[in-house]
This record gives C-alpha cells, sequence and structure tokens, in this order.
C-alpha cells in the first residue's frame, strides 16, 4: 500500500488507475465544468444551425403549425442562387431575352454590348450585392480612419485623455439608437441636420437631398453610420496595438536619417500588423452579418443579407427558403472564418 | 543643436489641434445634437433650417417618454434581461475558464478553437432554427427567449476573456493551496474567483452592453409580444404620446434616455473596457 504521494521524480510504487492521479482528477473535473457550457452550445448554436439546415431543404412555413412540409431538395437554393448573364441587344426589351423566372437584377455595358445579370432571386442577389459593396467600403474606410485617428491620439497631447473618453461615446450607444439619430439627421429637407450643414454652412451641396429615399445616396449614407459608429472603436483597438511599440526604435530610425513616413511604412506598419489583421476580420465580419443599421435606417429601401433572411422568415413567412438563406449566409461567414484562423495561426506560429 | 521653432513649427501644431479638435467633433456632435433636439418644441423639430440650440427648450418630450409604457416597460426588460444574461455567463463562462485556463486535459486545444469560433457565429444564419428551438422550449414571446438566446454570444466572450486572464494568472497560489489540501474546486472558488473580480466586472460590463445593444432576436422573437420587448425593439417601434407622425422629438429623448446609463458605465469603467476589449483582441 503505497501512501507517500509521488513526485513528478519517482516512479509511484502502485500504479494508480487513471481516476485516482492528479490528472485523472483534472481531466474528470475539466469535462464536468464544460458540461454547462457545452449544453447551452448545443441549444443554441449546434441544433439550431442543424435545425436550419435540414429546413433548407423543405417548404416549411413560418408559423403554421399543422400545414404539410414537403422535402424540395436543392430547389430552396436553386431559387436563391441561379443567375445568368444575358446579353440585351439594341432595341429589344428586357422582358424578351429573360429567361422564365429571371428578373433583372442590374446591368453593366461591355465592349459595347449591354448585359444583364438576371436571378431567379433579384432581390437576394442585391441583397448581397449590397453587403458586399457595404463591406468593402465601411472596413477600408474604417481601417483607414481608424489608423489615423489612432496614430493623431498616440500622440502626447493636452487632453489625450478627454478625447479617449469621447471616443467611447459612438461605441456606447446602442446601434439601433444611433441609426435612429442619424435617420433624423438624415432628414430630406434642411431640417435634417446633414442637409443644412451641407447646403447652408458648408456650401459643398447645391440643394438637400432625399438621403435615405434616393437609390445612389443610400449606400453613402448607411456607411457614414457605420463608419461614426466603428471609426473610433477600430481607433482605440488600433491606439493599443501601437502603445506596446517602444518609441526608442522612432528615435534610433531618426538618427539614421528616416523621414516620418519611412518611419510609419517601414516600423510601424508591420509592427501593427497583428493588431490590424484582427481588426480587419472583426469588422469583416460584422459587416457582413450587419442587421440592426440597415433595419432601422433602410428597412425594405436597402437590404443587407441579415435583413433579407429576416424578411423572408418574419415576413414572407417562408421558414424553409429563409433556412436556406441562413445556410448562405453561414457559409459566407465560416469560409471567411476559417481564413482568418488559419492566417491568424501563421501569424502566431 | 538648433530648436526649430519656426513657422513650420507652429503651423504643424496648429494643424494637429486642428484635426483632434475635428476628430472630436465629430465623434460627440451627434450625441449633443440628440441631446438639443430632445428638449426642442414639436413645431421647431421640422422648422428648415434646422435649429441648432433650441430657441425655447421643453421638457414636455422628456415627460412624454416616462409616459410611454411600452418604453418604461423595455427599459426594464432590457434591464431585466441583460443583467440575467451576465450572470449566467460569468457564473457558467467561469467555470470553463477554469477548466481551459488552470486544469490540463485531453481535447483542450479544439475546444478553445471552438468556442474561439463561436464568439464569430453569426446569428442571423440560425433564426429560423433557433426560433423552432425557442418555440419548443415554449419560450416564444417571453424574455425567457431572449435571456437563453443571447448566451450564443455571451458565453463564448465571456469563456474566452476569462480563460486568457486565468491564464495570465501565477500558479503558486494554486499550488499551495493544493498542498494544503484544497481540491481543484476549492481553489477555484475560494482563491482564483476572488483574484479575478476584476476582469469578472470588466467583462460583465462588456457583456451586459453587447445583450442591451441587441436588436435581431428580441426583434424576432417579441414582435407581436409588447410586454416582453426590450428598449432596442421599443424604440425602433416608438409610437409617440404627443406628437402624431415621426416623433422624432420624443425617440431622440428616449434615445437620450437609453444612452445616457451605458455612458455613465463607460465612462466610469473606461479604462478596464478598453483594456477588455483590447486584451480580448490583441492577445488572440
Amino acid at each position: 500500500m503505497a501512501t507517500v504521494a509521488s513526485t513528478p521524480a519517482s516512479k509511484p510504487a502502485v500504479r494508480r488507475g487513471r481516476e485516482q492521479t492528479l490528472g485523472g482528477r483534472q481531466t474528470r473535473l475539466a469535462y464536468l465544468l464544460l458540461i454547462p457550457t457545452f449544453l447551452i452550445l448545443v441549444v443554441v448554436a449546434f441544433y439550431p444551425l442543424g435545425r436550419t439546415f435540414m429546413a433548407s431543404f423543405t417548404d416549411e412555413l413560418f408559423a403554421h403549425p399543422g400545414a404539410i412540409v414537403h422535402n424540395v431538395g436543392l430547389d430552396n437554393y436553386r431559387q436563391l442562387l441561379s443567375v445568368q448573364i444575358v446579353a440585351l441587344p439594341d432595341g429589344k426589351r428586357p422582358a424578351e431575352v429573360l429567361p422564365d423566372g429571371y428578373r433583372e437584377s442590374s446591368r453593366f455595358t461591355l465592349m459595347g454590348g449591354t448585359y444583364i445579370i438576371a436571378a431567379t432571386d433579384r432581390d437576394f442577389i442585391q441583397a448581397l450585392g449590397n453587403t458586399i459593396t457595404f463591406t468593402v467600403s465601411s472596413v477600408v474606410l474604417e481601417l483607414l480612419l481608424g489608423l489615423g485617428v489612432a496614430m493623431v491620439v498616440n500622440s502626447k497631447f493636452r487632453g489625450r485623455g478627454a478625447m479617449r473618453t469621447a471616443m467611447l461615446i459612438p461605441w456606447a450607444i446602442p446601434t439601433v439608437v444611433s441609426a435612429k439619430i442619424w435617420q433624423f439627421m438624415f432628414n430630406d429637407s434642411s431640417a435634417g441636420v446633414i442637409n443644412d450643414l451641407l447646403v447652408n454652412k458648408l456650401h459643398i451641396l447645391p440643394e438637400s437631398q432625399a438621403w435615405l429615399a434616393t437609390n445612389a445616396l443610400q449606400m453613402p449614407a448607411i456607411i457614414a453610420v457605420d463608419v461614426w459608429k466603428t471609426v473610433p472603436f477600430m481607433a482605440l483597438l488600433l491606439l493599443a496595438g501601437l502603445q506596446i511599440i517602444p518609441g526608442d526604435i522612432y528615435e534610433a530610425a531618426a538618427v539614421d536619417g528616416a523621414t516620418g513616413f519611412q518611419q510609419f511604412l517601414r516600423m510601424t506598419l508591420p509592427l501593427l500588423r497583428p493588431t490590424i489583421l484582427i481588426a480587419l476580420i472583426f469588422r469583416t465580419l460584422d459587416a457582413l452579418r450587419a442587421f440592426d443599421v440597415f433595419a432601422v435606417l433602410l428597412g425594405p429601401k436597402l437590404r443587407s443579407l441579415a435583413t433579407y433572411d429576416f424578411e423572408k422568415l418574419t415576413g414572407s413567412q417562408l421558414y424553409g427558403y429563409s433556412s436556406a438563406v441562413g445556410v448562405f449566409i453561414f457559409l459566407m461567414l465560416f469560409i471567411f472564418t476559417v481564413i482568418y484562423m488559419t492566417v491568424l495561426r501563421v501569424e502566431t506560429e | 543643436m538648433s530648436s526649430k521653432r519656426g513657422f513650420s513649427f507652429y503651423a504643424g501644431r496648429v494643424l494637429f489641434f486642428l484635426v483632434v479638435a475635428l476628430i472630436a467633433v465629430y465623434t460627440i456632435f451627434p450625441f449633443i445634437w440628440t441631446v438639443f433636439t430632445s428638449l426642442k418644441s414639436e413645431d421647431e423639430l421640422f422648422s428648415t433650417p434646422t435649429t441648432y440650440i433650441p430657441t425655447h427648450p421643453t421638457l414636455a418630450n422628456y415627460a412624454a417618454v416616462f409616459q410611454n409604457e411600452k418604453f418604461i416597460r423595455g427599459l426594464f426588460n432590457s434591464a431585466v434581461v441583460s443583467l440575467s444574461v451576465v450572470l449566467l455567463s460569468l457564473a457558467i463562462g467561469s467555470f470553463a475558464a477554469y477548466a481551459l485556463g488552470r486544469l490540463k486535459f485531453r481535447g483542450k486545444r479544439p475546444v478553445m478553437y471552438i468556442i474561439l469560433a463561436m464568439t464569430l457565429f453569426p446569428q442571423v444564419a440560425i433564426l429560423a432554427g433557433l426560433f423552432a428551438v425557442v418555440r419548443e422550449l415554449n419560450l416564444y414571446g417571453s424574455i425567457g427567449s431572449l435571456i437563453t438566446s443571447y448566451l450564443i454570444f455571451t458565453l463564448p466572450f465571456t469563456a474566452w476573456v476569462l480563460t486568457s486572464f486565468f491564464r495570465s494568472l501565477p500558479g503558486e497560489l494554486e499550488q499551495a493551496a493544493l498542498v494544503d489540501g484544497a481540491t481543484p474546486l476549492q481553489t477555484f472558488y475560494m482563491i482564483l474567483l476572488p483574484l479575478s473580480a476584476p476582469a469578472l466586472v470588466t467583462t460583465g460590463l462588456l457583456a451586459f452592453i453587447s445583450a442591451w445593444n441587441e436588436y435581431l432576436f428580441a426583434l424576432t422573437f417579441t414582435l407581436t409580444t409588447p410586454a416582453a420587448q426590450t428598449v432596442t425593439v421599443a424604440i425602433s417601434q416608438f409610437t409617440g404620446v404627443i406628437a402624431r407622425q415621426d416623433p422624432f422629438g420624443e425617440v431622440m429623448a428616449a434615445a437620450v434616455v437609453v444612452t445616457i446609463p451605458l455612458l455613465v458605465l463607460v465612462l466610469v469603467f473606461q479604462r478596464r473596457i478598453v483594456e477588455g476589449l483590447t486584451a480580448g483582441a490583441v492577445k488572440g
């Protein structure tokens, strides 16, 4: 009967079973501690994901208990994703060239000929396009502006603390609330602050615009709202990365004759790369699934993938179909996440 | 070494402060404008061109907002939901974080990756499936649906941040406790947890803000049951008490009421918050 606890250096006189070693106890305890977390994740994440996936192959309707649900195979996906590019010869109307069931999503000209991008679900393709445009524009803008603001706030000046406090304000305001605020600010006439500033005070524009009602202006407007909300947060994130960089390397570089710009390009940016990468990934994923700002600011006028999915589920009540949309969104973000994890792991190795 | 105090130096400084002022104004202006708007009387709201500082400031909008039952109810619901979610996430998340951060076991790495991936999970993708779950659990139209579904983003986040925090704690205290005969669980709640109080506060705060902020689930699960709506839904569906259409004055007053407590929280805890946000991100 060995009663002495074994130290790492000595072999135990008696081999204990897995349960009784400290390692075994740790393992058991660890699994026990993780059970609640996994239980919850199964209930609110994995199971709904499976349910959504299964439902995407059906024609199930929302809030229609008792209706017969049919398996429709890939029909939902076909309806969602069928896209064709059709040539539009001069003199012909789109209706004459478009295949059955297809509607025009947008058109472009190439080498003198006009082509129509047609889809069976035109609204989805447009929502997809909107989301991608929104994501690319806002992420690029937010990264550049955020970097600029971070560099500015990084310098020592009086009131820097107050500045950093002020920068938390847009982040602290709920997205829905800021969307409502900006909705009012974008009011059509000069009762809207944006119009008043641009037209009357700064004389940049000749007359007031109906920002949220004009097709061409809707995207810039919503990007402006997102930029306002997010740039301070991005700046704070990048600022944290900047402050890790020791200051003496800049002094050494200056002694060697490097200009400020060269210092920025050759030293700051590379050292900031991990932080930039993380900020980039988070913002991109957030932008791809943007819901709040689209729902409140533009509603049905301009849809993102998320508001489109929501409308299909709660408005059109197409449970099965919206599940297909959901699966699409999930796959899109999943692929991106995988790319992210791979790149990040490469960074940290 | 001549000190370059020429024109270019001062011009540079002036430019710098101009930029700082611009950033400050850009950041704060919408909120200040909201406060001013909330103090305007109804006729002044839509005057063209718009006025900035109200000519006859009035508290009528605030009075209306506090008489707005749906809104007050929304505030209450949001508070209950957010608080519950935070407490649950902290409790369950800290258990998981202890396992991931201090214990050795097989399969730790995949578990950590799963939890990290969960923080990036797109909620909207599973909206349909989650709706089915909520209905099957008989939670539709109640704040229970929100408390449950919010865990999808608060729990992984809490677990992840607390894990990296626990990992950073020195191990001597635990080892000393173990030598004294404490079980791992005892070291957890007698030693680790008290040490983690600041991290728990920060994480809880961030989780609170994200729960308070949430709109998609709240809209989906409580749209037809006003009694359970949170304040985000209430504000987006705002119908005025005194104004008839586009009650923007009241909406702005409501916006101020919703934002002020959050702002106070953020301002008081700002250092913690910034640390928490960046620690989660920068440390990866």
